[in-house]
């Protein structure tokens, strides 16, 4: 079964942080779907975050195959630092989590002009791993670095 | 155009510099494929354990490079909910 998290409208509460006086934007345009709630902490001197957790509904027994992450991370330009995005497939059973899968695009130094596309469509196994639905749940966290632009337009989930 | 590669302890991040390719893909020596990138960007990170792999292309591999990750980039290792860490540690 592919689950995909198709590309949903981000609330502006979550792309956008109070800085006084004013609103300061992030540097990335983050698009989910799914249950997701935020937790990101933002540090603007820094340029990362985490961006957020997008639920993984299931039901019954599955083996959870693989975690496709597709959309477009930027390069460095000039002296302006890329993008980079990570994805983590996690999974929690009673108090515990632990990661499944992982992805990071790291073009914080690639020139735009060296890369050819801006575009990812990234598959990593998440190693067949028996989820049951009555004692594990599944979540995607998604951070972000960099002061270039990434846009993430979905997730699939290959159960 | 394949590579085998081994990859060392300590090491986590491979990073792919290829051309004239539609996919990239990474198999264990099970033959399992553990990463693939469908995208033509000549630019491709992935992350591996350590052990032994083929690099497949359908262009040209012009550069692999092993690293580690950043620390904040890590995972966390599992955590007892109900025992959190001390604050500071």
């Amino acid at each position: 079964m592919l689950m995909s998290l198709p590309a949903n409208p981000v609330p502006t509460d979550l792309y956008q942080i109070l800085v006084s006086p004013g609103h300061h934007w992030l540097p990335w345009y983050i698009w989910g779907g799914g249950v997701y709630s935020t937790k990101y902490g933002y540090d603007t001197s820094k340029y990362i975050g985490y961006m957020g957790t997008i639920s993984v509904p299931f039901s019954g027994h599955v083996n959870v195959k693989s975690l496709r992450i597709t959309g477009s991370v930027n390069g460095s330009s000039a002296s302006s630092e890329g993008a980079m995005v990570g994805a983590r497939l996690y999974v929690r059973e009673g108090n515990l989590s632990w990661s499944l899968a992982s992805i990071l695009i790291d073009r914080r130094t690639v020139p735009t002009s060296s890369l050819g596309s801006i575009y990812v469509d990234v598959t990593q196994s998440a190693g067949g791993f028996a989820a049951d639905a009555n004692t594990h749940q599944l979540a995607i966290e998604l951070f972000g670095e960099g002061q270039g632009i990434a846009t993430v337009t979905g997730f699939v989930v290959n159960l | 155009m394949n590579k085998q590669l081994k990859v060392s302890r300590g090491k986590d991040l491979l990073s792919i510099q290829l051309a004239g390719h539609s996919y990239v893909r990474i198999t264990d020596e099970a033959g399992n494929e553990t990463f693939r990138s469908d995208s033509d960007a000549r630019h491709v990170n992935a992350i591996v354990s350590p052990g032994r792999y083929v690099v497949e292309t359908d262009g040209k591999l012009n550069k692999l490079t092993q690293s580690a990750r950043e620390p904040r980039h890590r995972e966390a290792r599992p955590v007892q909910a109900m025992k959190p860490p001390k604050p500071g540690k």
